[in-house]
């Protein structure tokens, strides 16, 4: 095995070095390798042969030897120029295939495309800005590909696990709170209320809040009060806006929660729970945001 | 200044190998051999190391490639000095002559202080 480990590394070697010594090296291995302490004494001395050689000794390493006086290098296999007629039917033949490749990869593709992003002009901000934007901004719309659908599930399960609210509801972890969930909503919700205090605040509904020892006591609160405005199923439960879920508002869960229940099939989707998604269904199928930049 | 001079001071492998050769040709084992030999035991040239160094004295003409006198082995090729490798192991011998000349001096009475 050793013997075969040698061999390697002489087999590594630069190819001048290795066709003038390496059999000698493996001969002197031969008549030394006759112990472990030995036998690793010739690997580590080979090893750094190859390092030698390898880093140190390019200067020995022969280029390889074009012989530019044995005659070109390549050869025309025959000595005659095609005729006009043969060059203009090429030149035709390689045009229309041109054009029928640009065709199929033009209008050929089953994917239709689909916009992700315009940009509208915005007033300028100052007159100068004004003057140096004149005729160089653009109205554009970025069209690429269908919209991607396999995402959802994935986006609605970290969606779900972000939100504890709807972790909680989605028991049977289908991302779907089905009738028999919404009924169940106060008990589930009251096993969210970790300090039992009847009601839950915005962190026991899932806001996780970094660093909070740093913030002000008026920045958390804002902050819960955004979180429990942000999310449509927790805006939808604290009725009063209070930035908590207050035991009568438990209580009064499941009609809350019908209230989101939208398209009126007795369940909520994740087109009715995620935010941007109810953001949409409000604005209904004709609304378009207008602002700056890639939407 | 000599065309040797610029080789000096030698390498300890070099100049170990060099002096294995200075009493004729030898083969790759035999100049190992010789040089653990001369170090009384102490310096172990490795085959790779050995060859590396053989690759260039041979680059710098001071190292040929001679027939095996022996004839035993056709795989084993026999190295010897050139004029020029001979002409630097004098070199490097009267180098080291002049710097032993110096030392013993200073081993024998070596000075109390030193700036």
């Amino acid at each position: 095995m050793f013997r075969l480990l040698y061999l390697r590394l002489i087999k590594l070697h630069p190819a001048p070095f290795r066709q003038r010594f390496g059999g000698e090296m493996i001969d002197i291995f031969d008549c030394q390798a006759d112990g472990v302490r030995a036998t690793a004494s010739l690997l580590a001395d080979a090893l750094l042969s190859l390092v030698r050689q390898r880093v140190f000794r390019s200067e020995f390493r022969q280029p390889l030897s074009i012989k530019a006086a044995a005659g070109p290098l390549l050869y025309t296999a025959a000595r005659y120029t095609p005729r006009p007629w043969v060059l203009l039917n090429g030149t035709l033949l390689a045009g229309a295939l041109f054009y029928v490749a640009a065709a199929v990869i033009n209008k050929g593709s089953p994917v239709k495309p689909f916009r992700i992003g315009a940009h509208y002009a915005g007033a300028p901000t100052s007159t100068e800005k004004a003057r140096a934007q004149a005729g160089t901004d653009m109205n554009s719309i970025v069209e690429v590909g269908p919209p991607f659908e396999d995402l959802r599930p994935v986006t609605g399960s970290l969606y779900f696990k972000s939100v504890r609210v709807l972790l909680a509801l989605d028991s049977d972890e289908d991302l779907v709170i089905s009738p028999s969930e919404i009924l169940s909503a106060p008990a589930m919700l009251r096993w969210l209320d970790l300090n039992e205090d009847g009601s839950l605040d915005a962190e026991e509904c899932g806001l996780f809040q970094s660093a909070a020892a740093d913030r002000s006591q008026p920045e958390l609160e804002r902050a819960r009060i955004a979180f429990m405005h942000r999310h449509p199923v927790l805006a939808v439960l604290d009725s009063n806006h209070d930035g908590r879920i207050s035991e009568s508002e438990i209580a009064g869960s499941v009609a809350a929660l019908r209230k989101l229940d939208r398209n009126g099939d007795g369940r909520l989707t994740l087109d009715e729970l995620l935010p941007e998604q109810a953001a949409r269904a409000r604005e209904g199928p004709s609304g378009q945001s207008r602002g700056h930049g890639i939407a | 200044m000599t065309p040797v001079d610029d080789f000096l001071p030698l390498a300890p492998a070099t100049l170990h190998i060099l002096l294995s050769l200075a009493g004729g040709g030898l083969h790759g084992y035999g100049i190992m051999q010789d040089v653990l030999h001369q170090s009384g035991g102490k310096y172990k040239l490795g085959p790779g190391t050995l060859y590396d160094n053989l690759q260039r004295l041979m680059k710098q003409a001071l190292v040929e490639e001679i027939d095996d006198p022996a004839g035993e082995n056709s795989r084993r090729r026999c190295y010897q000095l050139t004029t020029l490798g001979r002409a630097l192991l004098s070199a490097e011998i009267a180098r080291l002559e002049g710097v032993l000349k110096h030392a013993k001096p200073l081993m024998r009475a070596p000075r109390s202080t030193r700036a």
